[in-house]
């Protein structure tokens, strides 16, 4: 089974081009425009291995999103990289306890490196 | 008698005041004028003959002359022999009425002399009628219009008289032109004294009106400041140095809705808003040394509610030199702390939507670099690498124009750690060198340099150095980073062989988009902004960079930081480094 990475971001230019090259790496690739509806769309048997979840998003905070997974039953061993080209996207990150974030623009090469860090396969 | 036995010669006494006793009733009649004495030295046997070169003998007409050889050796023979005086009376008044028979009481002012030549001297008067007989008006001699000679006891004495009237006219008529001398004086110094009173009065009347003028000045000062303060709509308020109001200007009624005599009974530092209280105390305190000193903080209203103010105080320094009081100038900075807030939502707005695009342009350009690497197609690879090349370009204006904003804005925030400064340059180099192809990066380092600061930040900026080392030397192909560590600091600099800079512009070239004015042939592309990011970061760190001078063509960019102390390399020290390191370290961007 490949590893199934979520991406969450509400700019369908970031999600068509990362589901483009994340599928071209060889991953499973889901894209959410709402990243409030994540919980809703999965369930234990479905669980992503990975979210690339940004933080400012219309319709919901990124922020208050991931301190939400990080308390969900199902979701708080889900790792979340923030991609965001917020200048304090690194604090953030600390603070609302993500495994790592990815500052926009970034080279797919930092892309890559850091997925696979949490690639199962 | 002095005068007698001093010189040895006659003279005459001073006027005498004789009672003369009429013989009739046995009255005295009030006095006797013009009396006095004649005094005839008498000398014994042998000086007497040894004297008798004065011609005492001659005829009676003559006058009687002495010699004129009085010399001082003759004279103290005279005086030692002197054995005597012979008194005789000289009655003026009978003597005139026997010359003036017409009118014998007619009233006579007369002078004699003892030396009978036409010009007689002052020194030669043994008595004048007229007091204070001077050598002027002796020498208006004509003032006497009759001369006679007096002989007593075988000596001439020489009289000039005049009768009273005459002689005064004939004196006035003498003085006529002494009248007119004098007058001139007078008027002259009248004149003078009226001119000087006159320029002093003037001046008195200048200093005066200065003075009123002064006043006016003065008094319209007060009235413009008195308007300026009434009518402001800044908070100007007077406190002393533990909060007192001491004055209060109207406008608090309308931004505070204080009354300004309700505020005359209040202490300010219980309106302040409990966490800003400290902090406001202790800088209104520091202010007893003088200065002026600036604080935002929140006041309470007349309804409760707190409003942001912004407030410059200064000292005010009393007679003693002392300060006694605050004189603050307060204005409302809600509404500027609100703009400011958009702002910063603006910028991270900006900086957000712009960072998007750039973000999927870039991951499409470098997969299809990847893809036309795959399929070996040159001509593509070379296009999408100048394509990702612009990329990169417009993704440091962005963020460039961010940090500009950041560092204006004083909010740009540094996540500091404690680092090996010279790794750090090695892996700058490495990337910055995959830039270019035409220049190799030369890295010459003596020792590891530790430093406390922020890796990205500092990296930031060996990055915008070495980028202008390349892009300002595209004749050349060699750059030379050197890393020299001391006990104190550590120093980087970055040594190009390109076009160099002036060296009256070499500290201008840290200025806030400052553009070298080149030839148009060789003008580059940018806003003038990386070098003033770079000074702005360094001095964060509190380090230095200037601009070295180089031996041949090109620049030198150095900068400087503190070096961490060697006390903290020992194991307790270090333990502690490496749990700092820990927390805020970003390894690979992976935060577990």
């Amino acid at each position: 089974m490949p590893t199934k990475i979520l991406v969450a971001d509400d700019d369908p230019a970031i999600l068509d081009c990362l589901q483009m090259f994340l599928t071209a790496e060889g991953y499973q690739v889901d894209c959410l425009a709402d990243a409030a509806q994540i919980t809703t769309n999965y369930s234990r048997s479905n669980l992503p291995d990975l979210i690339l979840l940004d933080i400012w998003m219309s319709g919901s905070s990124g922020k208050e999103v991931c301190l939400r997974l990080k308390k969900h039953r199902l979701f708080k061993k889900v790792p979340i990289l923030l991609v965001s080209a917020h200048q304090d996207t690194a604090k953030i990150a600390q603070e609302i306890g993500a495994d790592g974030y990815l500052l926009k623009p970034f080279d797919i090469n930092e892309l890559r490196s850091l997925v696979k860090k949490f690639d199962k396969s | 008698m002095k005068k007698a036995s001093r010189t040895g010669q006659p003279a005459l006494s001073t006027p005498i005041n004789l009672p003369i006793l009429n013989e009739s009733d046995s009255q005295t009649s009030p006095q006797c004028q013009n009396l006095f004495f004649l005094l005839l030295p008498d000398y014994q046997s042998p000086a007497s003959d040894s004297v008798n070169n004065f011609d005492f003998s001659n005829n009676n007409s003559e006058p009687f002359v002495t010699d004129q050889v009085i010399e001082t050796q003759e004279q103290n023979n005279q005086q030692k022999n002197v054995e005597g005086f012979i008194f005789l009376s000289f009655q003026a008044d009978y003597f005139f009425s026997t010359e003036i028979l017409q009118n014998p009481s007619l009233p006579v002012d007369f002078v004699v002399y003892q030396n009978i030549d036409e010009q007689p001297l002052i020194n030669d008067v043994l008595y004048s009628s007229v007091p204070k007989l001077t050598a002027q008006s002796l020498a208006k001699t004509n003032a006497y219009t009759q001369q006679s000679i007096l002989q007593i006891v075988d000596q001439a004495w020489q009289v000039f008289w005049a009768p009273n009237d005459n002689f005064t006219k004939s004196f006035e008529r003498n003085l006529y032109p002494l009248y007119l001398f004098a007058g001139l004086s007078m008027s002259f110094l009248v004149f003078l004294l009226s001119r000087l009173h006159s320029k002093t009065l003037t001046q008195a009347e200048l200093a005066t009106h200065d003075l009123y003028a002064s006043q006016e000045a003065l008094k319209r000062s007060r009235l413009l400041y008195q308007a300026v303060v009434e009518n402001a709509s800044d908070l100007v308020t007077i406190i002393d140095l533990v909060g007192n109001v001491l004055y209060a200007s109207p406008s608090h009624e309308e931004v505070l809705g204080y009354n300004p005599e309700d505020l005359a009974n209040i202490n300010a530092f219980q309106l302040l808003h409990p966490d800003d209280f400290e902090s406001v105390r202790i800088k209104v305190a520091g202010l007893a040394d003088g200065g002026s000193g600036r604080a935002e903080f929140r006041f309470k209203r007349k309804d409760g509610s707190y409003i942001l103010l912004e407030g410059i105080g200064t000292g005010i320094v009393d007679d003693r030199g002392k300060v006694g009081a605050v004189f603050i100038i307060s204005r409302d900075i809600t509404e500027r702390k609100e703009i400011e807030k958009r702002k910063d939502e603006f910028m991270t707005i900006a900086s957000h939507e712009l960072k998007t695009p750039v973000t999927s342009l870039k991951i499409y350009t470098q997969y299809l670099q990847e893809y036309f690497q795959k399929c070996h197609d040159p001509v593509a690879l070379e296009l999408l690498n100048k394509m990702n090349q612009q990329l990169g370009r417009l993704t440091n204006l962005i963020r460039d124009l961010l940090d500009v904003s950041r560092l204006e804005a004083g909010k740009l925030q540094l996540r500091t750690s404690i680092f090996d400064l010279t790794k750090i340059v090695k892996e700058t180099i490495a990337i910055v060198q995959l830039t270019t192809e035409k220049h190799t990066i030369y890295l010459t380092s003596s020792r590891v340099a530790m430093v406390q600061a922020d890796p990205d930040r500092i990296s930031q900026a060996l990055v915008n150095l070495l980028t202008n080392a390349v892009k300002y030397s595209p004749q050349s192909d060699r750059i030379e980073v050197s890393v020299n560590a001391d006990n104190e600091q550590v120093k980087v600099c970055i040594r190009d062989y390109g076009l160099g800079i002036p060296k009256s512009k070499r500290k201008q070239v840290f200025d806030r988009f400052f553009r070298l004015n080149r030839p148009k042939s060789e003008t580059y592309a940018g806003f003038g902004l990386g070098l003033y990011i770079c000074a702005q970061i360094i001095d964060r760190h509190e380090g230095k960079i200037w601009v070295q001078n180089t031996v041949g063509p090109g620049s030198t960019f150095c900068f400087s930081l503190p070096i961490v102390a060697k006390k903290r390399k020992s194991r307790k020290k270090q333990n502690r480094s490496t749990k700092i390191r820990q927390k805020d370290k970003k390894p690979n961007k992976l935060l577990k």
